[in-house]
């Protein structure tokens, strides 16, 4: 009895691993015919000292140890980028999350207000510059203008500011907030109206339908948002590389560690150092990432069973 | 709709009333910012060059100079560009359409060993940064003659986009299990579950993905650039930074082209917006 | 944020069967592989990757070089690319790495001159000493300023073949209105410091207009203003860098004191950054009626503002220890190794090198010729600001050309905003920079 049951359980673990190896296999193939050799590459690199055009030659750890121990721009890259994202992730969540909900009420005009969001995502990024310069500048500005008539407050030199460099580079970067509000309309939607109506018989108000029904159901969204802007954060390069030239400048503030690891690869041709570099991130972003999955008792999957995502 | 208000409403529930009309102010405020930048566009691609250094500047052209928009379509192949870009685009979404959706099913409703730790191998490749994995790719590409071909820009995403697989992977988890599991007692195969049951209940996430693709294919600069040499095969991105000159910018032909390209999306994006984020889910909730 | 993440995944992630094939012929780290010289077709094929976009007027003058050139060398067929040779902006010139990684570089390249020592010292621009004296391209024909740029080593790697200057621009009406003399712009420190105040306009605590802003524009660059203030970079014979001068360290100590005077960092970035980077500029609105800045700004006078009254003039500079002097650069022609016909890619440089075209070139796009002679030439005195341009020239000073150019670009940058910001003492950041860039020279000695 027991071996034909166990002969029938281990058929069914082999079909169900045969069907989720086809199901999963473009994906695999990706992987072994292009993802695997670049970034196996990058970890071979960070071994050697390689100038991209002449072959590298091998060095050991030599690149890690330099960067831990005689690299000040390493460490204050990272502080920059760890502190920019212990900004960035929550506010931005926070953000998308309160609008998608805005406009997933009854309000006027939904459709216009659900276009205009996405907007700003796209526009030439020029005329977004713009917009933060005539908003944000510390002497024309129209921000510091009204805290001066309203308030008689001298405001901050925003951009041009150290200390206030981050929080508005953050203000900018929510202009594109339209992606992550479309992501939690998305999942909005998937919420059945029974549950709505279950909790209106309670008499329950729209502040308490939306702490028990709709956060604790949008979990699986939060999770997959709170992961991958962590991913991205740690990545951050494109707009203050754009915003300040590569220099990350003032005073280094928006130096952030890939715009640093940019400079090291293709301003002082240091490929290896860069590389050594990425890995570092890597195994901080796996580590953070690892954290998140492991402490994942609070998103809420309909499988039940599937509450705890991952068994690694 | 309507109806069901007017029922409801024959208790006026002032707090709701409140709560709507600061969410109406709200949304008012944060859509005129949102809007400025839109409305700096199509105001300057009406301007001429001399209007551009007026100090105070202006919101309003002197006169509206339409030329610009001739100017802007002549100055770069821009129709060439456009159909481009239309057709890497195309290939791309129908890249992600087939792979994603179906990776993400591997990841989330069949339960086999190694599952979820292949799932996190997957994150991994998306957190090492580009700039140190683009030379071997490049390289690579090269060593198999993609270069000055579309197939790097489209071809890998036939094999999936992590992003995207994340993405669907959480909103297939949204389903329950038993569903799936009561459908396989029935007798039902994995690839008819998958098409019958699992990706008619997910169609809002499905146009995520498509909407995210089809702007990352649109607006990508740097793939195109770094893969593509021959000028007649660029996309409309590249074609865009051609307003750029080593010491100046058309700025009112560079908003033209701006205009052209992103008016047509957004009135797309409305129209669609409410088919597309209510999706099929009839369940779905209309309102609170 | 995702659109970021997701464009990287795209350029990551995929495959294709073959993928996995080439996998295995691609496991070797990459090296540059010398090709077999092939066997040479009836037309030969060469590209040229250009820096400046097909379209706009630069782009059209090279295009209608380049149609020249096939026109007379029915044998070869040259085509002007953009995009794989950026070596400025954003991207840099990480395409034209990768294609020399790959071994599929263009035939020709524009190059950035500063950058020329550390891509030959990596093996990536290929000697054209011999093909240049075979030419008859040789030194005495350049300025001073084009031979330092062009030779790494005493070997030609490159021919810079367009040169810019930065000169002090100021706004004559601006001047009579502020009583100030058009004829008779600053040519000291100390005047242009009074000339400065007397432009400033003030309401309350608020600046309407500040006056000049040394740091501003081109006089963001440490070399702008340093070869007027008698700094010298390097040391000709032993190419020890000298980045921490002493005229480098009272150049900035006399910035910081203007930072100062008017307003402190916050207040004086507002009126760069005010008007949206390159859309609005201050100069032409009359907010910054002094500016130091390059030739190229008489063309975007001449089309944004026809009828501006302006005058050039040289940088300002101490009584102390000055000089009249400007900073030049430019960009070069360059051959990467591992072109197939290098023959035929030194026959294009060569024709596009000759006299005529470098002059036509040049004067149609207001930049300056590296031949001496056409410094006489009338044709580039047609206009007063470019004239004066000409005569900058022969007292330009250049980048040091050493490996640590981009590395020094870099450091000086970051320094000098430290400084801005208070982070640093003037002498000890110099100083530190100094010793780790002439630390990083030494492999290349």
């Amino acid at each position: 009895m027991t071996a034909i049951r166990s002969i029938r359980e281990s058929k069914i673990v082999r079909r169900k691993l045969m069907w989720g190896l086809i199901f999963i296999s473009p994906w695999l193939i990706g992987l072994i015919g292009f993802t695997a050799y670049p970034i196996g590459a990058s970890l071979v690199y960070s071994l050697t000292d390689y100038a991209i055009m002449s072959p590298p030659k091998w060095v050991g750890i030599e690149n890690y140890v330099e960067m831990l121990t005689d690299d000040d721009l390493f460490s204050k890259s990272l502080s920059n980028t760890v502190i920019f994202a212990l900004l960035s992730v929550p506010t931005s969540i926070a953000v998308a999350f309160g609008l998608a909900l805005m406009l997933n009420q009854r309000v006027m005009g939904k459709a216009v207000f659900r276009t205009i969001i996405f907007v700003p995502t796209l526009v030439p990024s020029v005329a977004l510059a713009i917009m933060w310069l005539w908003l944000f500048n510390p002497q024309f500005g129209v921000v510091n203008g009204m805290l001066w008539e309203l308030f008689g407050i001298n405001g901050p030199g925003w951009l041009t500011d150290e200390d206030w460099s981050k929080p508005t580079l953050l203000l900018m970067s929510l202009w594109t907030v339209g992606y992550g509000v479309v992501i939690f309309l998305a999942g909005l939607q998937d919420i059945p109206q029974s549950l709505y109506e279950a909790a209106d018989i309670d008499g329950a108000g729209v502040a308490q339908k939306t702490r028990h029904v709709t956060i604790p159901l949008l979990t699986p969204v939060i999770f997959f948002q709170l992961v991958i802007s962590i991913i991205a954060i740690f990545q951050i390069f494109t707009a203050p590389h754009v915003m300040t030239g590569g220099s990350g400048q003032p005073a280094k503030s928006l130096l952030f560690y890939v715009m640093y690891l940019y400079r090291q690869a293709f301003v002082y041709m240091k490929m290896g150092h860069a590389s050594g570099m990425a890995w570092l991130l890597f195994l901080i972003i796996l580590a953070c990432t690892l954290v998140i999955f492991r402490t994942s008792g609070w998103v809420h999957y309909s499988g039940g069973e599937r509450g705890t995502t991952t068994k690694t | 709709m309507l109806t069901k208000v007017d029922s409801a409403a024959h208790e006026i529930d002032w707090t709701v009333l409140l709560t709507r009309f600061i969410f109406l102010i709200t949304l008012l405020t944060i859509s005129v910012l949102f809007i400025l930048p839109f409305f700096w566009m199509l105001m300057t691609s009406l301007k001429a060059p001399v209007e551009l250094m007026k100090w105070p500047p202006g919101w309003f052209p002197d006169t509206f100079r339409w030329q610009n928009y001739e100017d802007a379509v002549t100055y770069i192949p821009f129709f060439r560009y456009v159909g481009n870009t239309m057709a890497i685009t195309l290939g791309s979404i129908l890249g992600v359409l087939i792979s994603c959706p179906m990776v993400a099913y591997g990841f989330s409703h069949i339960d086999w060993p190694g599952r979820d730790f292949l799932f996190v191998v997957m994150l991994m490749t998306i957190m090492i940064p580009f700039p140190v994995t683009m030379i071997p790719l490049y390289v690579l590409f090269a060593r198999i003659g993609w270069i000055n071909t579309y197939l790097p820009l489209v071809l890998p995403l036939f094999f999936g986009v992590p992003f995207y697989i994340f993405l669907l992977r959480q909103f297939f988890m949204t389903i329950p299990g038993e569903l799936t599991d009561a459908a396989r007692i029935d007798g039902a195969s994995e690839p008819r579950i998958y098409w019958q049951l699992i990706l008619p209940l997910t169609k809002p996430a499905l146009a995520t993905v498509v909407l995210f693709q089809f702007l990352s294919s649109w607006s990508d600069f740097l793939g195109p650039l770094l893969y593509l040499r021959d000028s007649d095969m660029f996309t409309i991105a590249v074609g865009l930074q051609m307003f750029h000159s080593e010491h100046d910018t058309e700025f009112h032909l560079l908003m033209a082209a701006s205009t052209i390209l992103t008016v047509p999306i957004i009135v797309i994006f409305y129209l669609v917006q409410r088919t597309f984020i209510q999706g099929i889910t009839l369940t779905g909730l209309q309102g609170t | 944020m995702s659109k970021q993440l997701s464009r990287r995944d795209f350029l990551r992630i995929g495959a294709g069967s073959m993928g996995a094939a080439a996998l295995a012929a691609c496991a070797m780290p990459t090296t540059v592989e010398v090709p077999a010289a092939p066997v040479r077709p009836e037309i030969v094929q060469l590209e040229y990757a250009g820096v400046h976009a097909p379209s706009g007027l630069v782009g059209e003058l090279k295009r209608e070089l380049v149609v020249q050139f096939n026109d007379a060398n029915p044998d070869l067929r040259l085509e002007y690319t953009w995009g794989a040779a950026r070596t400025a902006g954003t991207l840099a010139s990480e395409a034209l790495m990768a294609d020399i990684a790959a071994g599929i570089p263009p035939d020709l390249v524009d190059f950035e001159p500063a950058s020329v020592p550390l891509w030959a010292e990596n093996e990536a621009l290929v000697d054209l000493s011999d093909r240049m004296s075979a030419a008859n391209l040789t030194t005495d024909l350049f300025y001073k300023a084009v031979n330092d740029q062009n030779l790494w080593k005493g070997k030609w790697y490159a021919f810079l073949y367009s040169m810019d200057g930065r000169v002090l621009y100021y706004r004559k009406d601006l001047f009579r209105e502020a009583g100030l003399d058009p004829d008779n712009p600053p040519t000291h420190i100390d005047e242009i410091g009074a000339a400065a105040e007397a432009l400033t306009k003030k309401t309350g605590e608020r600046y309407e207009s500040i006056g000049f802003i040394p740091w501003a524009f081109q006089g963001r660059w440490v070399y702008t203003w340093g070869f007027s203030w008698g700094a010298e970079f390097m040391n000709p014979e032993t190419l020890e860098l000298t980045v921490n001068h002493d005229q480098v360290v009272a150049l900035w100590e006399w910035m910081r004191d203007w930072r100062d005077q008017y307003g402190g960092i916050n207040v004086i970035t507002s009126f760069t950054e005010a008007f949206g980077a390159q859309a609005q500029d201050p100069f032409i609105m009359g907010v910054v009626p002094m500016m130091i800045n390059g030739n190229w700004m008489i063309s975007n006078f001449r089309k944004y503002a026809p009828d501006l009254d302006y005058g050039a003039s040289w940088i300002p500079y101490p009584r102390e220890g000055g000089q009249e002097a400007t900073w030049t650069s430019g960009w070069s022609w360059a051959i990467p190794v591992g072109t197939d016909y290098l023959d035929d890619s030194f026959r294009a440089l060569s024709y596009l090198a000759e006299r005529g075209n470098i002059q036509w070139y040049n004067l149609g796009r207001s930049n300056f010729s590296p031949y001496i002679e056409h410094g006489e030439s009338p044709e580039f005195r047609e206009n007063p600001a470019m004239s004066f341009f000409v005569d900058t020239l022969p007292f330009a000073g250049i980048m040091p050309p050493t490996p640590m150019s981009d590395m020094a670009w870099a450091g000086l940058s970051d320094a000098f905003d430290d400084l801005m910001h208070d982070k640093v003492d003037v002498k000890e950041a110099l100083d530190a920079l100094n010793v780790r860039l002439n630390e990083e020279l030494q492999q290349y000695l």
